[in-house]
Protein backbone atom coordinates (compact mmCIF):
# COMPACT_ATOMS: atom_id res chain seq x y z
CA UNK A 1 0.00 0.00 0.00
CA UNK A 2 1.39 3.38 -1.00
CA UNK A 3 1.06 6.54 1.08
CA UNK A 4 1.73 10.03 -0.24
CA UNK A 5 2.88 12.09 2.74
CA UNK A 6 2.78 15.89 2.72
CA UNK A 7 5.69 17.46 4.60
CA UNK A 8 4.66 20.99 5.58
CA UNK A 9 8.00 22.35 6.85
CA UNK A 10 9.37 22.75 10.37
CA UNK A 11 7.41 21.09 13.14
CA UNK A 12 4.75 19.92 10.67
CA UNK A 13 7.41 17.89 8.88
CA UNK A 14 8.53 16.45 12.19
CA UNK A 15 4.97 15.35 13.04
CA UNK A 16 4.56 13.54 9.73
CA UNK A 17 7.98 11.90 9.89
CA UNK A 18 7.31 10.72 13.45
CA UNK A 19 4.12 9.22 12.05
CA UNK A 20 5.90 7.44 9.20
CA UNK A 21 8.36 6.00 11.73
CA UNK A 22 5.46 4.69 13.81
CA UNK A 23 3.54 3.39 10.77
CA UNK A 24 6.54 1.28 9.88
CA UNK A 25 8.19 -0.17 6.78
CA UNK A 26 5.26 -2.22 5.49
CA UNK A 27 3.97 0.76 3.50
CA UNK A 28 5.51 2.37 0.45
CA UNK A 29 6.09 6.10 0.93
CA UNK A 30 6.35 9.09 -1.38
CA UNK A 31 6.44 12.74 -0.42
CA UNK A 32 5.15 16.16 -1.34
CA UNK A 33 7.50 18.89 -0.14
CA UNK A 34 7.59 22.69 -0.53
CA UNK A 35 10.18 23.72 -3.11
CA UNK A 36 13.59 24.50 -1.54
CA UNK A 37 12.64 22.94 1.80
CA UNK A 38 15.74 20.74 1.77
CA UNK A 39 15.69 20.50 5.57
CA UNK A 40 12.52 18.41 5.33
CA UNK A 41 13.92 16.20 2.57
CA UNK A 42 17.08 15.51 4.59
CA UNK A 43 15.08 14.31 7.56
CA UNK A 44 13.16 11.58 5.69
CA UNK A 45 13.99 8.13 7.06
CA UNK A 46 11.45 6.00 5.17
CA UNK A 47 12.80 6.80 1.73
CA UNK A 48 10.67 7.35 -1.33
CA UNK A 49 10.27 9.70 -4.30
CA UNK A 50 9.88 13.40 -3.60
CA UNK A 51 7.64 15.78 -5.51
CA UNK A 52 8.38 19.47 -5.04
CA UNK A 53 5.54 21.99 -5.04
CA UNK A 54 5.08 25.69 -4.59
CA UNK A 55 3.83 26.87 -1.16
CA UNK A 56 0.28 28.22 -1.72
CA UNK A 57 0.54 30.95 0.94
CA UNK A 58 3.47 32.97 2.18
CA UNK A 59 3.81 35.49 4.99
CA UNK A 60 2.93 38.34 2.62
CA UNK A 61 -0.73 37.79 1.96
CA UNK A 62 -2.31 38.93 -1.27
CA UNK A 63 -5.52 37.17 -2.23
CA UNK A 64 -4.92 37.21 -5.97
CA UNK A 65 -1.29 36.12 -5.76
CA UNK A 66 -2.16 33.42 -3.19
CA UNK A 67 -4.85 32.19 -5.59
CA UNK A 68 -2.34 31.90 -8.45
CA UNK A 69 0.13 30.11 -6.17
CA UNK A 70 -2.60 27.72 -5.01
CA UNK A 71 -3.51 26.90 -8.61
CA UNK A 72 0.16 26.28 -9.41
CA UNK A 73 0.53 24.09 -6.30
CA UNK A 74 -2.62 22.26 -7.35
CA UNK A 75 -1.20 21.57 -10.81
CA UNK A 76 2.05 20.23 -9.33
CA UNK A 77 0.11 18.14 -6.79
CA UNK A 78 -2.03 16.72 -9.58
CA UNK A 79 1.09 15.59 -11.45
CA UNK A 80 2.37 13.91 -8.28
CA UNK A 81 -0.91 12.01 -7.89
CA UNK A 82 -0.82 10.89 -11.51
CA UNK A 83 2.75 9.60 -11.21
CA UNK A 84 2.46 7.96 -7.78
CA UNK A 85 -1.16 6.71 -7.75
CA UNK A 86 -1.12 6.39 -3.94
CA UNK A 87 -3.73 4.49 -1.96
CA UNK A 88 -3.99 7.37 0.51
CA UNK A 89 -2.75 10.92 1.04
CA UNK A 90 -1.55 11.77 4.53
CA UNK A 91 -1.37 15.44 5.50
CA UNK A 92 -1.49 17.83 8.45
CA UNK A 93 -2.22 21.54 8.86
CA UNK A 94 -0.15 23.66 6.45
CA UNK A 95 -1.75 25.07 3.31
CA UNK A 96 0.44 22.96 1.02
CA UNK A 97 -1.74 19.98 1.99
CA UNK A 98 -5.05 21.49 0.87
CA UNK A 99 -4.81 21.17 -2.93
CA UNK A 100 -3.59 17.58 -2.90
CA UNK A 101 -6.27 16.53 -0.39
CA UNK A 102 -8.99 18.03 -2.59
CA UNK A 103 -7.55 16.47 -5.75
CA UNK A 104 -7.14 13.09 -4.02
CA UNK A 105 -10.77 13.11 -2.93
CA UNK A 106 -11.93 13.97 -6.45
CA UNK A 107 -9.95 10.98 -7.71
CA UNK A 108 -11.32 8.58 -5.07
CA UNK A 109 -7.98 8.38 -3.24
CA UNK A 110 -8.41 8.15 0.54
CA UNK A 111 -7.63 11.33 2.48
CA UNK A 112 -6.17 11.01 5.99
CA UNK A 113 -5.67 14.32 7.78
CA UNK A 114 -3.93 14.72 11.12
CA UNK A 115 -4.49 18.23 12.41
CA UNK A 116 -1.24 19.60 13.74
CA UNK A 117 -0.83 19.48 17.50
CA UNK A 118 -0.26 23.24 17.53
CA UNK A 119 -4.02 23.67 17.00
CA UNK A 120 -5.58 23.30 20.47
CA UNK A 121 -8.87 25.20 20.37
CA UNK A 122 -9.59 25.68 16.68
CA UNK A 123 -8.77 23.93 13.41
CA UNK A 124 -6.37 25.40 10.88
CA UNK A 125 -7.89 26.81 7.67
CA UNK A 126 -6.68 23.71 5.83
CA UNK A 127 -8.22 21.56 8.56
CA UNK A 128 -11.57 23.34 8.28
CA UNK A 129 -11.59 22.71 4.53
CA UNK A 130 -10.45 19.08 4.65
CA UNK A 131 -12.71 18.16 7.61
CA UNK A 132 -15.67 18.42 5.24
CA UNK A 133 -14.52 15.46 3.13
CA UNK A 134 -11.61 13.60 4.76
CA UNK A 135 -12.00 9.86 5.07
CA UNK A 136 -10.16 9.96 8.40
CA UNK A 137 -9.70 13.24 10.31
CA UNK A 138 -7.55 13.03 13.42
CA UNK A 139 -7.19 15.76 16.04
CA UNK A 140 -4.58 15.87 18.78
CA UNK A 141 -6.55 17.70 21.47
CA UNK A 142 -9.84 16.48 22.99
CA UNK A 143 -11.26 20.02 22.81
CA UNK A 144 -11.27 19.73 19.02
CA UNK A 145 -13.00 16.34 19.12
CA UNK A 146 -15.82 17.99 21.08
CA UNK A 147 -16.13 20.75 18.48
CA UNK A 148 -15.81 18.42 15.50
CA UNK A 149 -17.59 15.17 16.31
CA UNK A 150 -16.63 13.43 13.05
CA UNK A 151 -12.98 13.64 14.02
CA UNK A 152 -10.99 11.07 15.96
CA UNK A 153 -8.85 11.87 19.01
CA UNK A 154 -6.03 9.34 19.36
CA UNK A 155 -3.62 11.09 21.68
CA UNK A 156 -0.76 13.33 20.70
CA UNK A 157 2.71 13.03 19.20
CA UNK A 158 4.09 15.13 22.07
CA UNK B 1 23.52 29.72 29.83
CA UNK B 2 20.45 31.09 28.04
CA UNK B 3 19.74 29.31 24.75
CA UNK B 4 17.51 31.06 22.21
CA UNK B 5 16.02 29.08 19.33
CA UNK B 6 13.66 29.92 16.46
CA UNK B 7 13.60 26.40 14.98
CA UNK B 8 13.56 26.10 11.19
CA UNK B 9 11.91 29.50 10.65
CA UNK B 10 12.92 33.09 11.36
CA UNK B 11 11.89 35.45 14.14
CA UNK B 12 14.03 38.56 13.76
CA UNK B 13 12.15 40.60 16.35
CA UNK B 14 12.88 38.04 19.08
CA UNK B 15 16.52 37.68 18.07
CA UNK B 16 16.99 41.47 17.98
CA UNK B 17 15.25 41.90 21.34
CA UNK B 18 17.49 39.31 23.02
CA UNK B 19 20.58 40.77 21.37
CA UNK B 20 19.64 44.21 22.67
CA UNK B 21 19.23 43.11 26.31
CA UNK B 22 22.13 40.61 26.25
CA UNK B 23 24.68 42.94 27.88
CA UNK B 24 22.34 43.42 30.86
CA UNK B 25 21.45 39.75 31.31
CA UNK B 26 24.79 38.80 32.90
CA UNK B 27 24.79 35.31 31.46
CA UNK B 28 26.21 33.43 28.48
CA UNK B 29 23.70 33.62 25.61
CA UNK B 30 23.67 31.45 22.50
CA UNK B 31 21.19 32.18 19.70
CA UNK B 32 20.06 29.82 16.93
CA UNK B 33 18.50 32.25 14.47
CA UNK B 34 17.42 30.06 11.55
CA UNK B 35 16.60 31.86 8.30
CA UNK B 36 16.55 35.26 9.99
CA UNK B 37 17.95 38.36 8.29
CA UNK B 38 19.24 39.86 11.55
CA UNK B 39 22.58 38.49 12.77
CA UNK B 40 23.22 38.99 16.51
CA UNK B 41 26.13 41.19 17.52
CA UNK B 42 26.27 40.68 21.29
CA UNK B 43 25.87 36.88 21.54
CA UNK B 44 27.26 33.68 20.11
CA UNK B 45 24.97 32.75 17.26
CA UNK B 46 24.43 30.23 14.48
CA UNK B 47 21.71 29.53 11.94
CA UNK B 48 21.29 25.77 12.15
CA UNK B 49 22.99 22.77 13.70
CA UNK B 50 22.63 19.02 13.10
CA UNK B 51 21.23 18.76 16.64
CA UNK B 52 20.29 21.27 19.33
CA UNK B 53 20.72 18.68 22.11
CA UNK B 54 24.15 19.96 23.26
CA UNK B 55 22.66 23.43 23.74
CA UNK B 56 19.56 22.16 25.57
CA UNK B 57 21.82 20.17 27.90
CA UNK B 58 23.86 23.23 28.81
CA UNK B 59 20.96 25.70 29.02
CA UNK B 60 19.56 26.96 32.31
CA UNK B 61 16.75 28.72 30.44
CA UNK B 62 15.52 28.26 26.86
CA UNK B 63 13.88 31.17 25.03
CA UNK B 64 12.03 30.19 21.88
CA UNK B 65 9.35 30.90 19.33
CA UNK B 66 6.01 29.22 19.86
CA UNK B 67 6.60 26.39 17.40
CA UNK B 68 4.93 23.15 18.49
CA UNK B 69 7.96 20.90 18.26
CA UNK B 70 10.27 23.31 20.09
CA UNK B 71 7.79 24.00 22.89
CA UNK B 72 6.70 20.41 23.47
CA UNK B 73 10.17 18.92 23.31
CA UNK B 74 11.50 21.53 25.75
CA UNK B 75 8.62 20.87 28.15
CA UNK B 76 9.03 17.09 27.84
CA UNK B 77 12.71 17.49 28.73
CA UNK B 78 11.75 19.54 31.79
CA UNK B 79 13.61 22.62 30.55
CA UNK B 80 12.82 26.08 31.90
CA UNK B 81 11.14 27.58 28.83
CA UNK B 82 10.14 31.12 27.91
CA UNK B 83 8.34 31.27 24.57
CA UNK B 84 6.88 34.01 22.43
CA UNK B 85 4.31 33.62 19.68
CA UNK B 86 5.69 34.59 16.29
CA UNK B 87 2.99 36.92 14.88
CA UNK B 88 4.12 36.07 11.32
CA UNK B 89 2.62 32.59 11.61
CA UNK B 90 -0.77 32.18 9.96
CA UNK B 91 -3.73 33.09 12.21
CA UNK B 92 -1.19 33.90 14.92
CA UNK B 93 -1.72 30.23 15.79
CA UNK B 94 1.31 29.85 18.03
CA UNK B 95 -0.61 31.65 20.76
CA UNK B 96 -2.95 28.65 20.97
CA UNK B 97 -0.35 26.17 22.22
CA UNK B 98 1.39 28.78 24.38
CA UNK B 99 -1.87 29.68 26.11
CA UNK B 100 -2.50 26.03 26.96
CA UNK B 101 1.02 25.11 28.05
CA UNK B 102 1.59 28.26 30.13
CA UNK B 103 -1.89 28.02 31.66
CA UNK B 104 -1.06 24.47 32.77
CA UNK B 105 2.16 25.69 34.42
CA UNK B 106 4.60 24.01 32.04
CA UNK B 107 6.35 27.15 30.74
CA UNK B 108 6.32 30.98 30.69
CA UNK B 109 4.50 32.73 27.84
CA UNK B 110 6.14 36.11 27.19
CA UNK B 111 3.69 38.36 25.36
CA UNK B 112 5.84 41.38 24.54
CA UNK B 113 9.50 41.97 23.86
CA UNK B 114 9.87 44.47 26.70
CA UNK B 115 8.93 41.68 29.14
CA UNK B 116 11.69 39.30 28.02
CA UNK B 117 14.17 40.00 30.82
CA UNK B 118 11.43 39.73 33.44
CA UNK B 119 10.15 36.48 31.86
CA UNK B 120 13.63 34.95 31.93
CA UNK B 121 13.93 35.86 35.63
CA UNK B 122 10.51 34.34 36.24
CA UNK B 123 11.50 31.11 34.50
CA UNK B 124 14.71 30.90 36.53
CA UNK B 125 12.83 31.10 39.80
CA UNK B 126 9.68 29.15 38.96
CA UNK B 127 8.94 25.50 39.74
CA UNK B 128 7.24 24.26 36.59
CA UNK B 129 4.57 21.56 36.47
CA UNK B 130 6.09 18.52 34.71
CA UNK B 131 4.56 17.85 31.28
CA UNK B 132 3.55 14.27 30.51
CA UNK B 133 2.33 13.53 26.97
CA UNK B 134 -0.81 11.44 26.63
CA UNK B 135 -0.48 8.04 24.98
CA UNK B 136 -0.22 8.35 21.19
CA UNK B 137 -2.38 5.93 19.18
CA UNK B 138 -2.42 7.93 15.95
CA UNK B 139 -0.46 5.38 13.93
CA UNK B 140 -2.66 2.51 15.19
CA UNK B 141 -5.77 4.45 14.21
CA UNK B 142 -4.40 4.96 10.72
CA UNK B 143 -3.22 1.34 10.39
CA UNK B 144 -6.69 0.09 11.39
CA UNK B 145 -8.27 2.41 8.83
CA UNK B 146 -5.91 1.33 6.04
CA UNK B 147 -6.31 -2.37 6.84
CA UNK B 148 -10.01 -2.10 6.03
CA UNK B 149 -9.48 -0.65 2.54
Amino acid sequence: MKLLVVLGEGGHTKEMLLLTEQLGPSYEYCYLIVKNDHLSAEKITRLGPIHWVRRPRDKDHNFFIDLLKTIHCGWQSWKALRVEKPDAVLSCGPSVGAPICILAKLNRIKVIFVETGSRVTALSLTGKIVYRFADLFIVQWPQLKTLHPNSVFSGRFW
Amino acid sequence: MIFVTVGTTDFDELVQAIDAIAPKLNDEIVIQFGHGAYEPKNCQAFRFAPSLEPYYEKADVVVSHGGLCTVMEACQKGLKLVAMANPDRFDDHQADILAYMSGAGHMVWCRSFDQLAESIDQANEKEFVPYNSPECRISETIQDFLSEL
